[in-house]
């Protein structure tokens, strides 16, 4: 891992001039320092950043807060200059604008017009893409299905609670049909459920073929939807690579069985005493609260009816 | 009303032979380099010399590749629509309300003793509009940016394939489109206040027994005497700058006199002006005298001398001077003179000064006789029929005003003063040919073109700051090039003439010390004195010389037009136009510069 | 970090409060009766300058000063600025407008009322070559200086400025014939200033015919602005000369309409009326310059009181002056010293006259002669001392306040011309003058002759018209009529007397030749003073 912050001034042979490689996104010792009014120094927020995104994955920047995912994406995005080093998304400077035409953004909290209503903003943004108006009516129509905004599509953002605000927000990202996909912390703010279907959202747009670069301080989400990671601290990568290949623990095996008698639950134990393993634990496993509150509104919704207590 | 030689100038004079385009030019390339010197040095300082040129270069050959041609209706329409729905969003119609207000209160404001009513409600109206648009040009244009940087809106935007050209131009047309909006809403407003505020009629109290002259009641603060043809049909006589038509009508075999509404005081001229020249005492061409006072602006001819003044008019053409449908015989010459008397004796108090006026063909063969006149000293209106005895080549003739004295659409007229020792003083506007009137409502409309262009500016301008300053900073820099623009002659005044008292820096010692401008500063101390002199100078030039660059707004105001019912001239308003365009160009890509190296996150 | 900003903004809190204190302590408006409210509005209060008490709140005048906020000095000397330029480039309309906004601004400023009325009446109206156009600006300035008082209740300087402009301005300039027609029928105007609150239907506004007359309406104003100073406001001017222009206006009422051939009972009458308002202002309590309260009346009295305290003084001193005669010795001649010998008793009054003249030569001032009394006198002696100089400094006072308005002069002229004689002599002037431009030689010079009999006695009556500007007109009069009628002037001609000594006078202006016949006219005119109750129509 490079702290070097001399960055190499070429573009990436693996990215330049070819823009069909599957390398969507490219930084090379990108850096950050934030300065004062006087030119001095306050903040380094990112410390030569080297990562790529590929194709079609779920790249998730992970850290507390502070840790600069923040500012990489605004440095991907071009909302922020690098002091040093690169950022090429579709093989082009992060600064240019004609890159975002693939792009879809999803600010950290929706900053958008809020005297606007659902329906003016996707105008709006989808005029932004020059798109033809037949295709921008057809497009946001669709949208607003979507996430599920179709009831309050005249009202004006103003009057939207925080997850119908997210809403409109990821519709307008997707407003271009995007590549590429940037979320900044796509679930804070929601709740259970609005969190699940950001996330299972994030998943069908993977399975679209999109590419989705997100960061978040949720370790679940990261967890339940990126492929790959990377973990960032006081503006430093820290670890680097797949999720599931990060989170597995190697000489540990697991074993789910049902029916199992305490007889049996005995054998087994003695079993891997006989080959020389340890048991470490044998009990009824418990689910997460996210998958107890996500079951009982399921159930609620399946039959409705207070069921507490019986 | 006083010209300036250079309002006559047609656009295309202005343009090409006057070097309006090619000072457009010189300034542009001389902003260009200076622009590109400072941000050259400003990347510099951040990049080192070999990445800032670098970085500079990129900007520009980005605007030329990239972001000019990538630039798309649909999106600057998008974000002029934003605009428009963001101004609308903070109440801007309550524009509205204070103009109403104003109107309701104009009482309070207007001397309605005054003269000429008609001009002071224009006046009104035109400059209450033009302050309240340029200050609701100011508020929308200058915050609109820096707040959608601060909600980090801005992030949306810029993240779309948006390019820094349609950010800009787009806010600029946005707010433009709701000011003119506004404007139209205004200028329909004041058109009715003006109108309703004038009419008025009068009933007739006394009239002579032939019932040919009498005198109206009292109404809007004015009376009205008369005369009457036979019919019984006639026109008062001028009062507070109009007339009214008064009819006869038999009613139960008893004469009622109907007073129609007021006429004359809405209108829009259309002089011809021409050139002036003097030839002094002995006949020889010559500046013409002054008589002492400051101004230059008027020249005088000394009375029972060759002294003379000559105006040289061209595009004099019959056609502009029929009035309604009159036959070809009935079109007059209409001569309008404002010309003023000194008199170097007091001699006959009772018998104003005597002048003369001569129609001469440009190649001085043919001449009219003297027609004279005595000094009005306010608007005298001269007809003139075609039919005018005269000499040709020196014989006694008989002359056809229009076929025979105008050669090639061209006319002089001479003007002489006619009592020995006494003056008559005139400059180039005091003496106009007066083509057939213009619609005044389409003269009205025009003037608010030019306040429209004047907010137009001043919205380029509160956009063009408000992409490198905050919304408040933005707006007091906007203010700033406003007053330097509307004050700009009083600072050049400042600079040019040495006030007494000093520049700023003089002031500011002289205030509390309790010295008035009468007095020397008196430090004691020379050297003092004069650093102090020399920096205050300093400042004085940079302030003069920076408002080269800005608008001057005292120049682009053409309310005197619309004021003194005069057609305000196509090619200045042209001209206007031309200018305006040259800030949008400007403001539209400094404000492209800042938007582009900006970092919208920090 | 955080503590840092939390400190920063409490810092700024208690600045705030810190500095509102004395805001508040100073701007507080007084509330309720007892409440007094802060210091500034103490010392409104204390020198009665609200802007109520000052004069009408005009709503336009407080939206302009709202609307300028704190920058109405700048707003004001932009506007100052742009009314020099109109008035330099004679843009006069642009100049009176801008001038009503300036006025509006500022409108407890007396000086701006004033030297911009002064710049509408006087320096605009003269740029005019119309007199009409001149008599509007006149009134421009007028109007302009009643707003003003309007805004400014309390200051009888603009209702003064107001008499100087209706009078002066309307009925002394080139064009006073003009204007004063102008302003006799200009009903409207009347009107205007009937609103304002100055009654032009009473006697004692109208004119000869029953027209409001400049001369009688600028005295009205005059005599609001006594009412004030009466009333106990200051006015900036010298008391004197203040006071005494109600009284002249009404001495030029007379000679204005005499001018335009009223010359009957009327004329008389206006004469009587101005000369009994002179000696009434004669009579006021004035206070000088030199802080004395003096009457101009009161000329001989303090002569008199002078005289007697010399008297008393003298008295007192009487013992030193041998002494004083024994140390100036060298200085006198033989003969006045022998006359010093001789007992005051038997002098005769000419050689005590020429005892005074000689003593000048020794004698020393009162409070040096004081001091030398002896001890047990000396404080008395100086007490007489100062009475004396307070006594004829006190005259000396009085004596140069009537020389600055000429009183004697128009108490002379005032009494002479209402009588029936005077203006008989200038109706016949004025007659005669009118058949001439008639060409009716014979009886212009009939009318002409009459005149100068009349003239004659009034002349001789009194000396002392002999200088006045009134027997210039007189003198040009004459020459006319020795023109016209082309002939020397005989020795019949009834007032060769007076045109021999005006021709003496021109020549050696006051020497010795003039004043002896001066005095020898006086001194006539004593012995004989004619009657003039009864003019010669023969």
């Amino acid at each position: 891992m490079s702290v070097d912050t001399q960055a190499p001034a070429s573009a990436p042979s693996s990215v330049a001039g070819n823009a069909a490689s599957d390398v969507v996104i490219e930084t090379r010792g990108l850096s950050k320092i934030y300065r004062d009014f006087w030119g001095r120094k306050k903040v380094h927020a990112l410390k030569s950043l080297d990562v790529e995104v590929k194709k079609g994955e779920i790249f998730g920047l992970l850290g507390p807060n502070g840790s600069g995912k923040s500012t990489t994406i605004k440095l991907i995005l071009g909302l922020l200059f690098p002091s040093a080093g690169r950022a090429f998304v579709f093989g082009k400077e992060a600064s240019e604008v004609t890159k975002n035409e693939r792009i879809g953004y999803l600010p950290e909290e929706s900053y958008l017009y809020k005297f606007l209503n659902a329906e003016e903003t996707l105008d709006f943004y989808g005029r932004l893409f020059d798109m033809p108006a037949p295709v921008r009516r057809e497009r946001s129509e669709q949208l607003i299905q979507m996430v599920g905004l179709h009831r309050a599509r005249r009202r004006q953002l103003k009057e939207y609670s925080k997850g119908m605000t997210r809403r409109i927000g990821l519709a307008q990202a997707l407003i271009n049909e995007p590549d590429l996909l940037v979320l900044d912390e796509p679930t804070t703010g929601l709740d259970p459920i609005g969190s699940r279907e950001m996330k299972d959202l994030i998943l069908k747009l993977r399975e679209q073929g999109k590419t989705i670069l997100m960061c978040s301080h949720q370790l679940a989400d990261v967890q339940d939807v990126c492929d790959r990671i990377a973990i960032l601290h006081q503006g430093e990568l820290k670890e680097l690579g797949r999720v599931d290949s990060l989170l597995k623990v190697r000489d540990v095996t697991e074993v789910h069985a049902r029916g199992l008698t305490e007889d049996a639950k005995r054998e087994i134990a003695e079993v891997i005493k006989r080959h020389g393993g340890e048991l470490m634990q044998i009990d009824n496993p418990t689910v997460t609260m996210e998958e107890l509150f996500l079951e009982s509104i399921r159930e609620s919704d399946a039959r409705p009816g207070r069921r507490a207590g019986s | 009303m006083r010209l300036t030689p250079d309002q006559l100038w047609s656009f295309y004079e202005w343009f090409i032979p006057q070097q309006g385009l090619l000072q457009g030019i010189s300034l542009a390339i001389t902003l260009a380099i200076l622009g590109l010197l400072v941000s050259y040095l400003v990347a510099m300082v951040r990049l080192g010399p070999g990445e800032g040129f670098y970085a500079v270069a990129k900007v520009i050959s980005d605007l030329i590749r990239f972001d000019i041609p990538g630039t798309r209706s649909s999106r600057l329409w998008a974000i002029a629509k934003l605009s428009f729905m963001e101004a609308i969003r903070r109440k801007v119609l309550v524009v509205f309300v204070i103009f109403i207000i104003l109107c309701m209160f104009a009482g309070w404001l207007l001397d309605l003793r005054t003269d000429h009513p008609a001009q002071l409600y224009i006046t009104f109206v035109l400059s209450s509009t033009n302050m309240l648009v340029l200050l609701l040009g100011l508020f929308i244009s200058a915050f609109s940016l820096p707040a959608d940087i601060k909600n980090r809106t801005i992030y949306t935007i810029v993240t779309k394939p948006v390019r820094a050209t349609e950010i800009v131009v787009g806010r600029i047309f946005g707010f433009s489109l709701i000011g003119s909006m506004i404007l139209a809403a205004l200028g329909l407003f004041s058109y009715v206040f003006v109108v309703r505020g004038l009419n008025h009629t009068h009933e007739i109290t006394t009239i002579s027994q032939d019932g040919r002259q009498g005198k109206t009641e009292v109404a809007a603060r004015h009376d009205h005497v008369f005369k009457l043809g036979e019919d019984g049909n006639g026109y008062t006589e001028e009062a507070k700058g109009h007339q009214h038509t008064i009819t006869a009508v038999q009613l139960d075999n008893k004469t009622k006199y109907v007073v129609g509404p007021p006429t004359g005081e809405l209108t829009a001229k259309v002089p011809i002006y021409g050139r002036l020249t003097f030839t002094d005492r002995s006949g020889n061409v010559g500046e013409g005298l002054n008589v002492g006072y400051m101004s230059e602006y008027r020249k005088y001819v000394a009375g029972g001398s060759l002294s003379s003044a000559k105006w040289q008019f061209e595009r004099v053409r019959e056609s502009d001077f029929r009035e309604g449908n009159e036959s070809d015989d009935d079109i007059e010459l209409t001569i309008e003179m404002n010309i003023e008397a000194f008199r170097s004796f007091k001699g006959d108090i009772v018998t104003p000064v005597r002048g003369s006026i001569i129609l001469r063909s440009p190649d001085e063969s043919i001449e009219s006789q003297r027609i004279y006149f005595l000094v009005k000293e306010s608007v005298d209106r001269k007809l003139i029929s075609r039919t005018i005895s005269g000499f040709r080549n020196n014989q006694p003739a008989t002359l056809d005003v229009f076929k025979d004295i105008v050669m090639n659409e061209k006319l002089e007229v001479i003007v002489r003063c006619e009592d020995s020792q006494q003056y008559l003083g005139m400059g180039a506007s005091d003496l106009t040919l007066q083509a057939k009137e213009r619609s005044f409502a389409w003269n009205f409309a025009k003037g608010y073109i030019s306040i429209w262009l004047q907010m137009v500016i001043v919205i380029c301008f509160g956009v063009m700051y408000s992409t490198f300053l905050s919304g408040p900073v933005a707006m007091v820099a906007t203010l700033a090039t406003l007053s330097l623009g509307l004050f700009g002659d009083i600072i050049d005044r400042y600079f040019k003439v040495e006030y007494s008292g000093g520049g700023p820096i003089e002031s500011i010692i002289r205030m509390p010390t309790q010295k008035g401008v009468m007095i020397d500063l008196d430090l004691g101390n020379v050297a003092l004195e004069k650093v102090i002199h020399n920096i205050d100078y300093a400042i004085m030039y940079g302030v003069s010389s920076l408002k080269g660059v800005f608008p001057n707004f005292s120049r682009l105001g053409t309310s005197d037009f619309i004021v003194y019912g005069v057609d305000l001239f196509d090619g200045l308003l042209l001209r206007h136009c031309a200018i305006t365009f040259g800030f949008f160009l400007l403001t539209s890509l400094v404000g492209y510069f800042f938007v582009k190296t900006r970092e919208m996150a920090a | 970090m955080n503590t840092a900003t939390f400190k920063r903004k409490i810092f700024y809190m208690l600045a705030m409060v810190a500095l509102l204190i004395p805001l508040f302590l100073l701007g507080q408006p007084p509330s309720g009766p007892r409440g007094q409210g802060g210091t500034l509005a103490k010392l409104r209060e204390r020198f009665d300058i609200g802007q109520s008490s000052l004069g009408q709140l005009d709503p336009a005048s407080e939206t302009m000063r709202l609307a300028s906020l704190g920058l109405r000095g700048v707003a004001a000397t932009i506007l100052w600025q742009y009314a020099d330029r109109f008035k330099e480039e004679k843009y006069w309309d642009l100049l009176s407008a801008t001038l009503n906004q300036l006025s509006l601004l500022q409108p407890h400023f007396v000086s701006v009322w004033e030297s911009q009325a002064h710049n509408l009446a006087y320096n605009v109206s003269s740029e005019f070559d119309d007199y009409r156009e001149r008599y509007v600006w006149v009134k421009k300035g007028i109007d302009f200086l009643v707003r003003g008082t309007q805004f400014n209740r309390r200051q009888p300087l603009l209702q003064y400025h107001l008499g100087k402009y209706t009078t002066l301005k309307l009925g002394r300039s080139d064009e006073k014939r003009q204007f004063r027609e102008l302003f006799r029928n200009d009903n409207t105007y009347h009107k205007t200033l009937m609103d304002y609150g100055l009654d032009l239907e009473q006697p004692e506004a109208t004119g000869s015919d029953r027209k409001p007359d400049n001369w009688l309406v600028g005295r009205l104003w005059f005599i609001k602005s006594y009412d004030l100073v009466h009333a106990g406001y200051y006015c900036k001017k010298s008391p004197i000369i203040y006071f005494g222009e109600a009284p002249w206006a009404l001495f030029y009422y007379g000679e204005a309409i005499e001018d335009e051939g009223v010359l009957d009972d009327k004329a008389m009458f206006a004469w009587s009326r101005a000369a009994k308002a002179w000696s009434e202002y004669g009579n006021l309590d004035l206070m000088t310059t030199w802080g004395h309260t003096i009457q101009l009346r009161g000329l001989d009295s303090a002569n008199e009181a002078t005289l007697k305290a010399v008297e008393l003084f003298r008295e007192q001193t009487k013992e030193l002056l041998p002494e004083l005669i024994e140390q100036g010795k060298d200085r006198f001649t033989t003969d006045e010293y022998a006359l010093l010998q001789k007992p005051e008793a038997d002098r005769t009054p000419q050689e005590q006259q020429m005892v005074d003249m000689a003593m000048q030569k020794v004698m020393l001032a009162p409070h040096v002669l004081a001091q030398r009394m002896p001890r047990e006198k000396r404080a008395e002696s100086i007490q007489l001392a100062n009475e004396l100089s307070e006594k004829s400094d006190f005259a000396f006072r009085v004596d140069r306040s009537r020389e600055m308005v000429n009183y004697q002069y128009w108490e002379t002229r005032g009494e002479l011309e209402q009588t029936p004689t005077a203006v008989a002599a200038r109706r016949h002037v004025y007659e005669a003058e009118k058949y001439l431009i008639e060409a009716d030689l014979n009886k212009a010079i009939q009318s002409y002759e009459l005149a100068w009999k009349n003239w004659d006695r009034v002349l001789r009556r009194y000396p002392m018209m002999l200088h006045e500007e009134s027997s210039d007109a007189l003198l040009k009069s004459i020459e006319r009529y020795a023109t016209s009628t082309d002939s020397t002037l005989g020795d019949d001609f009834p007032l060769n007397w007076f045109y021999r000594y005006r021709a003496i006078r021109d020549k050696n202006k006051a020497g010795d030749e003039t004043i002896r016949l001066y005095d020898e006219f006086v001194r006539e005119a004593e012995n004989q003073p004619g009657n003039l109750d009864t003019p010669i129509e023969q």
